[in-house]
């Protein structure tokens, strides 16, 4: 087939059409793309400009915490606020917008990497449909030897996919820690230097 | 040969260009975000790689086998005057790259401001068919807005904007659909089959192919039709349109008329699929099978103003104008000669159409019927008419 096929005469001027305006509709098409992927940033700036203190970093000294369990709390950095509490093992879930940090803390005698292995078997692979985990990383968080895991995964009758990222840690006197940041997937980016701010700055009294 | 109304207007078949129009500052800006959101593509297709190295890959095998046959049946919807490849790709790149990450970031940023009024279970059951239908039907159709702006004579017709429009809707599902099969439904092997058949199998009729079709049939209506409707008929009619394919996208979208059985989909709930999928999807098809059937109709009367001339002339006898106005006569004609004289007879008598076709797009691009790349052009088809003829063998040349 192939009806594109140039005709045989193709040297005629064109005939003349109206002065194209070249910059106003490219400027206008910019402003639309720009509207609908960035309309969103004053609304949520709005949001944050509400909070009393609005210095993101450090948390001052007595800034709220938010207790863990086990003499383990966390800093809410400005804009989160402290979700449900949960029990066995003690947790807390901090808030903002999409973005949510699960905090627990257990009695753990065993190393990091096996409380990873045990928060992922018997707390997120139980409620997960589907569950994609990426490679392990060790580093250190808070001076404490840590592991820290990525996941993609559906949980129950959400309609979006959740991605997240588990870190664990042991202290020397047998508490472990498990640090689960997540969001629906894709937003995951724009709380995860936050996440990972308040993973820091956790306070292990 | 009926004659043409007096107001319908003159396409513009004749006149062909390309992507790459460096005068068009559009050019530039669409330049500039593919490279940015290429960027971020290729990044995230490299976490799913990396996640499922064979699921990756069988998704984009898949998705090859759905995308391929899509994209040659959108392609050769234009009977008369097909689409320059390099702003076909265009259209098909802006969906698979642009309007892919711009929706991502459009999507999540929208949904923290969803969330500030509205509790997670509302946001999560109803943020998709709230959001998504508008920021991602406005970031596709800015594909085929970029391409109007970048070479304005090729979107001449409603059609053509149906076809830049289902292009950029096709890169927009098959990119979106690696995302589902390696995220939602697992990115293994299994999960992403399931995808495959879930997404693919029982919906890849519908979704965004239609959606962004739609909505490129109403920019090319508003665009196309200056000076021959009224700015608010062009304006309502092209809005009315888009509002319809955002409408669409937001039904697909939310829990409304939702019949898909509760997962893990098994036996005979694989069919229900199927239904569920209709229920959502089909009016909708049924609807752009009508509007495209109608810039059909359209095309055919276009193309008998263009040849009214013509017909009894050098270029056109009566009996060839009436194998020329439809594929399906085109091809008997062709496939009758093919038995009758060989298919050397065959190739040449689709040359020969071919070449009338052309004539018709010379005729709208001269005003003098005597013109001489008119008269040049009928000459030629004159020749491939002598030669189909001295082929031993065809009898009358259709």
């Amino acid at each position: 087939m192939g009806y594109q096929e140039q005709p045989v005469a193709v040297a005629s001027p064109p005939a003349p059409v109206p002065k194209e305006r070249k910059w106003l509709p490219t400027l206008a098409v910019f402003l639309v793309i720009v509207v609908v992927t960035m309309g969103w940033i004053p609304f949520v700036a709005g949001t944050s400009s509400a909070i009393p203190d609005p210095d993101p970093s450090p948390p001052p000294p007595d800034a709220p915490i938010a207790p863990v369990g086990l003499g383990v709390s966390l800093v809410p950095l400005p804009g989160w606020i402290q979700g449900e509490r949960f029990e066995d093992p003690d947790g807390v879930r901090l808030t903002k917008g999409t973005g949510n940090l699960d905090a627990y803390a257990l009695a753990w005698t065993a190393n990091a990497e096996e409380l990873l292995d045990d928060y992922l078997s018997k707390a997120l692979e139980p409620q997960a449909s589907q569950l994609q985990t990426s490679a392990r990383s060790a580093g250190t968080v808070a001076g404490l030897r840590g592991v820290r895991v990525a996941y993609v995964g559906v949980f129950g009758e959400q309609a979006v996919a959740v991605e997240g990222e588990v870190t664990t840690v042991v202290t020397a006197d047998g508490r472990g820690i498990v640090f689960d940041g997540w969001a629906p997937q894709g937003a995951l980016g724009a709380v995860l230097e936050e996440l990972r701010a308040m993973i820091t700055g956790v306070r292990v009294g | 040969m009926a004659s043409a109304p007096a107001s319908l207007p003159r396409p513009r078949w004749g006149h062909r260009t390309g992507l790459w129009q460096w005068r068009q500052p559009a050019l530039y800006l669409f330049l500039l975000l593919l490279l940015i959101t290429g960027y971020v593509t290729v990044l995230m297709q490299t976490v799913f790689r990396e996640l499922s190295p064979e699921g990756w890959v069988l998704s984009w095998f898949l998705l090859l086998l759905y995308a391929v046959p899509v994209f040659l049946l959108v392609y050769f919807l234009d009977l008369y005057e097909r689409e320059p490849l390099s702003l076909v790709f265009g259209a098909l790149l802006w969906g698979a790259v642009g309007a892919t990450t711009l929706a991502i970031l459009a999507n999540n940023g929208w949904a923290v401001v969803l969330s500030g009024f509205a509790d997670p279970e509302f946001v999560a059951e109803w943020g998709p068919a709230i959001l998504a239908p508008w920021t991602e039907e406005i970031l596709k159709a800015m594909g085929v807005v970029f391409i109007y702006l970048i070479a304005r004579r090729e979107v001449d017709d409603v059609l053509d904007g149906f076809v830049y429009g289902a292009m950029a809707g096709l890169g927009f599902a098959v990119v979106e659909d690696v995302f589902y099969f390696m995220a939602r439904f697992g990115g293994e092997a299994e999960g992403v089959l399931l995808g495959f058949y879930v997404r693919v199998i029982a919906s890849g009729l519908y979704g965004h192919v239609l959606y962004s079709g739609l909505a490129g049939m109403g920019i090319a209506y508003f665009t196309s039709r200056r000076g021959h409707a009224s700015f608010g008929r062009r304006l309502g009619i092209g809005v009315a349109l888009f509002l319809t394919a955002m409408a669409a996208h937001f039904l697909w979208n939310s829990p409304l008329l939702n019949f898909f059985p509760e997962p893990p989909i098994e036996g005979a709930e694989f069919v229900q699929v199927i239904g569920a999928t209709a229920v959502k999807g089909l009016p909708m098809l049924a609807f752009v099978v009508l509007m495209v059937s109608l810039a059909h109709r359209r095309e055919h009367r276009w193309l008998e103003a263009a040849l009214a001339d013509e017909v009894g002339k050098d270029g056109l006898t009566h009996e060839e104008w009436s194998d020329l106005q439809t594929t399906r006569s085109r091809r008997t004609a062709v496939r009758a000669m093919r038995r009758r004289a060989g298919p050397h007879a065959g190739a040449l008598l689709k040359r020969l159409h071919r070449q009338q076709i052309n004539l018709a797009m010379v005729r709208t691009r001269v005003e003098d019927p005597e013109d001489p790349h008119l008269v040049r052009q009928r000459t030629y088809v004159a020749s491939l008419r002598g030669a189909l003829q001295a082929v031993p063998g065809p009898g009358p040349t259709t």
